[in-house]
Parts: C-alpha cells; sequence; structure tokens
C-alpha cells in the first residue's frame, strides 16, 4: 500500500508534516515497512478539504492528526500479529 | 554472451548435464559435454546438478577486485534474494562484509523493481488488449528471444530492475561510478553483456563468487558488526517471490483467466507455447525460469530449504534500512527504464522517457 501525503502549502498549514511523522512512528512501531510506502506530493487541488492523503489510488480529505490512524488500520491487509 | 563452460578436467563425461538441460543446449564435443550457446538460456540448472562442479560461468570476481584496488567508487546493486540467503548468520552480516570490502553504498535493487513493477502496472491498466509477459527474469527473456520470437512484441519493453537500478545509480551517483549486481543468477551475467553503448552496470556477483571475494580478501562477516543497506523499498521485498512481479506492479493475483503466474523453464515454455497458438489469452503473464521465484535460483545457497527460505524472507522483510551516508546524490525526477530496440506492442505511446 502506498500512502501519498500532500505537502503542499493548503495541507502543510493544515498540519501535513505532523501526519507524516505520526505515520513514521506507526510504521516504525509495528514494523509494517513491508506493507506500507510512505511518500509525499505536491498540491492535489483540493485545498479546502485538507489536509489530502493518497492510498494507492483512493483520495481521501480531511484527514488530521486524530484519525489517520484509524483511515490506515482499517485500510491495511489481514495480518496475523507475530 | 556469457557462455556456461565446462571444465576439461573436471568432467567426467556421466552426461548428467545432458539429461538435465531443459532446452536440450548441451552436446558432445571430444567425448565431453559442452554448452551450445545459440541454444543455451542460461538457467544455470547444469551448473548446480554437475556432481563434478566441471560447469561455470567466467568469474568476474578479479573484476571487482581491480575496481577496489583502483580506487573507483564502488556502488553495489544488492538482490533482494540476500534476505533469504544462509551464507552467514544474517544478511546483514553480507553488507556489512561488502562495507568492509571498500564499497561505497549498497543499495537493494528494489530500488529498480519500483520503476519497473509501476511501469509493468500501468500497462496492465491502460492496455486491456494484448498480453504482456514481464521480462523481470533474464532467462525468461532468453526463451522467448531463443525459441518464440513471434512474442518478443509482447514484452513489455523496459529494462529489467537491475539495469534501472544502475541506471539510476549513475544518475545520482556520478556516470564513473562502478555499479555491481549481487544476485543468485547466472544468466544476469549475459544481460549485462548485452546492453549495448554506456553499461549502467559494470559487473555481476552471484552470492556465491561473493563469498569467495571475501575470503580472498580475507574478510570474515561474521566477526563484523551488523549492517544495514544505505537504501531499500521494503514494500517490496517480497519480489523475488513467485508472484511477487504482480503484487509489486499492483496487479490482484485473485484466481482469474486474466492474470497467469508461471515458474520453471519447462512450465514457462509451455505457457508460451499456448500462447503462441492462441490457447490462451491472458493480460499478464509473469514469468519466472525458477521454481518458487529468484529465491531458488541456481547460485543461491542450499544451506536452507526453499520453504525455509521463503519464511526467511518475510522475517527479516520488515526491517528498516538507514538513509543515511551523504543523503541521496543528485536529485533526479526520472530515468529512462526504455528498453534500446525493443518491438513492444505496449510501447505506442508519444511521451516515451
Amino acid at each position: 500500500m502506498i500512502i501519498t501525503v500532500c505537502i503542499g502549502s493548503g495541507c502543510h498549514v493544515k498540519g501535513s508534516r505532523k501526519i507524516i511523522a505520526q505515520l513514521q512512528q506507526l510504521i516504525a512501531e509495528e514494523n509494517l515497512a513491508c506493507d506500507l510506502e510512505l511518500e509525499a506530493c505536491f498540491c492535489q487541488g483540493r485545498c479546502t478539504e485538507g489536509v489530502v492523503i493518497r492510498v494507492d489510488s483512493e483520495i481521501i480529505t480531511d484527514v488530521s492528526t486524530e484519525n489517520v490512524e484509524a483511515i490506515i488500520r482499517s485500510r491495511l491487509p489481514n495480518r496475523k500479529k507475530s | 554472451m556469457s557462455t556456461i563452460v565446462t571444465s576439461k578436467a573436471q568432467c567426467r563425461d556421466c552426461y548428467k548435464c545432458i539429461r538435465n538441460c531443459p532446452v536440450k543446449a548441451i552436446g558432445l564435443k571430444d567425448g565431453q559435454a559442452w554448452v551450445v550457446e545459440e541454444k543455451c538460456i542460461l538457467c544455470g540448472k547444469c551448473i548446480v546438478v554437475c556432481p563434478q562442479q566441471a560447469k561455470a560461468t567466467a568469474s568476474e570476481q578479479a573484476v571487482v577486485e581491480k575496481f577496489l584496488a583502483d580506487g573507483e567508487r564502488v556502488v553495489v546493486s544488492l538482490a533482494p534474494s540476500y534476505l533469504a540467503t544462509a551464507f552467514f548468520s544474517s544478511p546483514w552480516k553480507l553488507v556489512a562484509a561488502l562495507k568492509a570490502l571498500g564499497v561505497f553504498r549498497v543499495e537493494e535493487t528494489l530500488l529498480g523493481a519500483k520503476l519497473v513493477a509501476a511501469e509493468y502496472g500501468r500497462v496492465f491498466r491502460e492496455h486491456r488488449q494484448g498480453t504482456m509477459i514481464t521480462s523481470c527474469c533474464p532467462v525468461a527473456v532468453q526463451i522467448i528471444e531463443k525459441y518464440y520470437p513471434d512474442l518478443l512484441p509482447n514484452l513489455p519493453g523496459v529494462v529489467s530492475p537491475m539495469v534501472a537500478h544502475g541506471r539510476l545509480i549513475k544518475a545520482r551517483w556520478g556516470q564513473d561510478t562502478k555499479v555491481v549486481f549481487v544476485g543468485p543468477c547466472f544468466a544476469k551475467k549475459s544481460e549485462r553483456a548485452a546492453t549495448k553503448g554506456a553499461s549502467a552496470i559494470d559487473a555481476v556477483l552471484t552470492f556465491e563468487e561473493l563469498k569467495t571475494l571475501f575470503t580472498a580478501q580475507q574478510i570474515n562477516p561474521e566477526g563484523l558488526a551488523d549492517q544495514l543497506p544505505a537504501e531499500s523499498v521494503p514494500r517490496l521485498r517480497t519480489f523475488p517471490l513467485k508472484q511477487g512481479t504482480l503484487k509489486a506492479a499492483g496487479i490482484d493475483d485473485h484466481l482469474s483467466a486474466d492474470v497467469i503466474s508461471v515458474c520453471g523453464v519447462q512450465e514457462c515454455m509451455e505457457t508460451f507455447a499456448a500462447l503462441k497458438k492462441g490457447e490462451i489469452r491472458p493480460q499478464v503473464i509473469e514469468a519466472l525460469a525458477c521454481r518458487g521465484g529468484c529465491i531458488n535460483g541456481p547460485a543461491m545457497d542450499q544451506n536452507l530449504t526453499l520453504p525455509a527460505r521463503r519464511a526467511r524472507l518475510f522475517a527479516l522483510a520488515a526491517v528498516v534500512t538507514e538513509q543515511g551516508e551523504g543523503g541521496k546524490g543528485h536529485h533526479i525526477d526520472f530515468i529512462g527504464i526504455r528498453k534500446d530496440n525493443s518491438n513492444s506492442e505496449f510501447n505506442k505511446r508519444e511521451d516515451t522517457h
């Protein structure tokens, strides 16, 4: 799964960098490097609906540090906890 | 093209290689078995089965030793199967030993696989007609070139992950960087020799050759502290497995007529023959010459069984590599991954790189 976080001005101001840091921590803590790849992109043109992220080809808007973890977990492939 | 040669001294005329060659490319010369270059697909089966170890490809150990002795900047492209090897107690010893040799940087070939797989995914989504045969496996490509040339247009016209990675390394770290690919495959040696003009890859070593190189340079990997490669793509670490290419390309293999994954030389030839006859019309064929994928390549160690190797790969795959050591070199927006002189049917786009 490729998670792409927008770091254009609108989303940056709404805290996209903090969301990136949070996801990096999640990946490190739960050993998800094989399942999740984190990338950044520039403005997606939905600035009023920031922060904007993409999970593979799906665009998700109104992402915040509060809801991003739930958003990602619901899309993770089922894995047996090792 | 790099050939597999027979050692006259070692060969005992047992003909085991002749019996095991999947394409009958071994003939007799003065009573000894010799590989016929025009028919050979470099699968390496003869090298593996010979009880006298009389078959080999030309060693490139001296080439690499010279690069290092001359103080060249050497970047190693490490095939993802390294996580499944058991030559040493852990793959991080192998990386540490590479650094001890004086290698500037170790990167996983997956950086190239990422670019190539993205292109396979694009072709799959945009070209609903026509069958694409993945071309990461040099043996599968040889089989098509030599035995099914009618299927050449079915190859997507992009270079292999190894070559893509080599081009990326030279773009980022300088064109005079020496790129050494290390992997489980003999056929990669001929793939390197076949690229025209400025070569993206300067030497190909198998894991076995690398082990010999360490010994020759008096490096004991077990005595070194673990080191991680400078850069990788953990998400793609399943690449060297059956269905690994499909997964990397974002192609769902959910048991349908559209997607075929085939491993093994005979199986590939059977599938290619069926495609040629029009018996099958899938959208994509993932073709790998080695049963189980590259982790079962002819130059992998036999310390673990194939299932054990697969499990080992999964166990180690989540380890995140470091990004330090000089950052990322020159910033690159894209690198060309098109294959020269390709008559691929999937290359009909205006904006070719």
